[in-house]
């Protein structure tokens, strides 16, 4: 609908450039909940949402942020599409909020410009206002209005100010014919492009210039001055590695408590539904299967939420460009695009959205680069197997009496993985992608304090994922998994029993083998048909350390890496025997051994575990996000085969040299 | 057959049904690429990059 009266639903676009608040105020306008984050490219799909304006209905489109309508990427091309009417599905927006962040006012204006050549109406929402006033600047909202010859709105989503004012005026204006302002003047129409550009920013410096005020010139910004240490080229790095461990050591001491009361609570039900129910497969199956299973990894459920609350608060702040910055350097000596930090940042969480999020880089060659590093980046469904391994092994040792072992060691594998996907990188672009890497101009955002609402909701969005996970695909494979333990049980004690007492049997016919005792669990477990799998695997794993229970487990985790977790937590419970003594997966993995009486388990093993983890593909969606994305199925194939190789290769030198050192 | 067994089966199946249905859904996000193409411009009907 175009203004024409009748009641359809209106359509409006959000645009603008990356960060300058577009998500933010389409979550306000909205009351939906998409990410929001203070770096750039954060949207880069297309997010819709319903808004009232006036008395009518509009579908509100949030679009992926642009600096110009120039689209060299596909994200940008998306954008410009919809702007113009020309993507298909998408009916031409009755009216176009342009989103201006008012720090950046100028880089801001320029889209803006473009965009009003499209005789589409448009409103201005001016974000970011209290951050500018509190830059000790001034802007006349009215006067900068009247000399772009379009409304502007100053708005603040946080607070909801001007956001009544911002609908009124959409409303206004969807009857109208925007007034395109001479920006050219007596520029010819032949003229190169270079000549438009400059006569854009002319047009733009001079309205700028006549609806702003700068009171104190001579201060220096608090962000400038915080910038000077912490992207500082040495003590910048020092300040990312110190931070890093911090939070590490607090994931580790602050999630502690919780996680044991939530360990010793699904023991305690596991306890219950055996001493309430009736002996018999469904006890089982519920007890050691089900909440063996998905209490294994539920008990991790803190280590997540802390997690994610200290990445969106490094995010919100405005800190993670710094960390971007720092790491660029190294990211293009080795050929990756500047804009390749993004997805690989946003890969820490999960793969899929950050290979998704390359989709803002414009080069074929450096997309696909990105994509093939990204699953190194240590995931959160990793967070469980890490914790594990030091929560067993390397709980409560530090280094110089106060820096836990455990921080270190997560940063160790955390770091492993950026090192993987850096030399992975230089491997690729050297090779099969090489491509010249293009300039990038990094955007540094102002340091701001983390807005707590953002925070919570990145951290209940993560923590809903993880349950959902945990309620789902989690189950199911656990329940799947005790079923191949458990199974087959009746015949296998019939063949071994019979075994057993062929000579009984011989004086006392078949009433010998329908007495004969059951197998301990343990023997059952080695029997069943996971047993025979892991069996069967052994000798690929023997090298790295590794025996037929870890083998299950580690085959179990190519459908989803926590359930390596879960089927650890299965094997120890379904193969505990009846006069064994109920207890944590922690001791269970400390106090399980092997046939020969040795532990099965070592700090090597579970150092030799980690690596593995951090650098195998491990993981059915990510390769199906990546076969999208490329279009081909070579890309996930060659991923799998390369990542699960480096990861062998990587575990057997680790547990090699390991043991060759006198650490096994 | 006791009862525990029959509803243990009836989990177990379940599970596998639920599996096998994951798993076609994943099936058909390896093999198409028509689902993203209004919001990724990558797909058949899309233009291609201009510059």
């Amino acid at each position: 609908m175009d203004g024409t009266g009748n009641n359809s639903q209106l359509t409006i676009a959000l645009a603008g450039n990356p960060n300058a608040g577009k998500t933010t105020l389409f979550n306000s306008l909205t009351g939906l909940k998409q990410k929001v984050a203070n770096y750039p490219g954060v949207t880069v799909e297309r997010k819709e949402g319903v808004w009232k304006v006036g008395d009518r209905s509009a579908n509100l489109i949030d679009l992926p942020g642009l600096y110009s309508l120039d689209a060299t990427s596909l994200d940008e091309q998306i954008a410009r599409d919809i702007i113009t009417g020309e993507q298909i599905g998408v009916p031409k927006p009755d009216a176009i909020i342009a989103v201006v962040d008012a720090t950046n006012l100028e880089r801001n204006l320029y889209l803006v410009t473009q965009i009003l050549e499209y005789g589409v109406p448009v409103v201005i929402a001016l974000t970011m206002i209290d951050v500018y006033e509190k830059q000790e600047h001034e802007i006349d909202v009215e006067m900068l209005s009247v000399l772009l010859k379009t409304p502007v709105i100053a708005i603040n989503a946080k607070t909801g100010r001007g956001k009544e004012e911002l609908a009124a005026k959409v409303a206004e204006v969807l009857h109208t014919k925007p007034v395109i302002p001479d920006i050219f003047g007596e520029v010819p129409e032949a003229d190169g492009d270079n000549v438009k550009i400059f006569a854009r920013y002319n047009f733009i410096s001079n309205a700028v210039q006549e609806s702003t005020w700068h009171s104190d010139q001579k201060k220096h910004r608090i962000s400038d001055k915080i910038d000077r240490i912490l992207t500082h080229k040495f003590f910048g790095l020092v300040i990312l590695v110190l931070i890093l461990l911090v939070v590490f050591q607090t994931i580790f001491s602050w999630s502690s408590l919780p996680m044991d009361l939530l360990e010793k609570g699904f023991g305690a039900i596991a306890d219950f539904v055996k001493a309430e129910m009736p002996p018999g497969i469904l006890t089982d199956l519920i007890a050691d299967g089900i909440v063996a299973g998905v209490g294994g990894v539920l008990v991790f459920l803190p280590q997540i939420l802390l997690l994610f609350l200290f990445i969106s608060l490094l995010e919100d702040s405005g800190y993670m460009s710094r960390a971007a910055f720092l790491l660029d350097k190294l990211m293009s000596r080795v050929g990756l695009h500047g804009k390749a930090f993004l997805p690989l940042m946003s890969s820490f969480a999960c793969a899929i959205p950050g290979i998704m999020a390359t989709r803002t880089i414009e080069n074929r060659r450096d997309r696909f680069a990105t994509i093939m590093i990204a699953p190194f980046m240590s995931c959160s469904a990793r967070l469980p197997v890490y914790t594990l391994m030091i929560a067993s092994f390397f709980a409560g040792q530090t280094i110089f009496g106060f820096v836990s072992v455990g921080a270190v060691l997560m940063l160790g594998m955390y770091s492993l993985g950026i090192f993987a996907a850096i030399a992975t990188a230089f491997v690729l672009k050297r090779s099969v992608l090489k491509a010249p890497p293009p300039p990038f101009l990094m955007e540094m955002p102002p340091y701001r304090m983390p807005n707590l609402r953002t925070v919570l909701q990145n951290m209940v969005t993560q923590a809903w994922m993880f349950l959902k996970r945990a309620g789902t695909v989690i189950l199911a494979i656990s329940i799947i998994l005790w079923a191949l333990m458990y199974f087959p049980r009746s015949i296998q004690n019939t063949e071994v029993s019979s075994q057993k007492t062929e000579a009984v049997a011989a004086t006392e016919g078949d009433r010998a083998e329908a007495d004969a005792p059951p197998l301990p669990e343990s023997e059952q477990i080695k029997n069943s048909y996971a047993g025979r799998l892991g069996h069967a695997i052994e000798p690929v794993i023997t090298p790295l350390g590794f025996d037929w229970k870890i083998g299950v487990a580690l085959i179990a985790s190519f459908a989803a890496r926590e359930v390596l977790v879960s089927t650890l937590s299965i094997i120890y419970n379904v193969g505990k025997d009846e006069n064994e003594e109920s207890e944590t997966l922690i001791s269970a993995v400390r106090d399980a051994k092997r046939e020969d009486g040795k532990p099965t388990w070592t700090p090597l093993t579970a150092l030799t575990l980690m690596v593995f983890f951090v650098l195998a593909m491990q993981c059915m969606s990510t390769l199906a996000v990546v076969r999208r994305e490329t279009n081909s199925w070579s890309w996930p194939a060659f991923m799998l085969v390369y990542m699960t190789g480096l990861a062998y290769v990587a575990a057997l030198i680790t547990f090699q040299a390991g043991k060759a050192l006198g650490f096994d | 057959m006791d009862i525990q067994l029959l509803i243990v089966i009836a989990i177990i199946t379940a599970a596998i049904a639920y599996g096998g249905l994951t798993l076609f859904r994943k099936r058909r996000s390896f093999s198409t690429k028509g689902g993203c193409g209004s919001d990724c411009g990558c797909s058949g009907s899309s233009k291609k990059l201009t510059s």
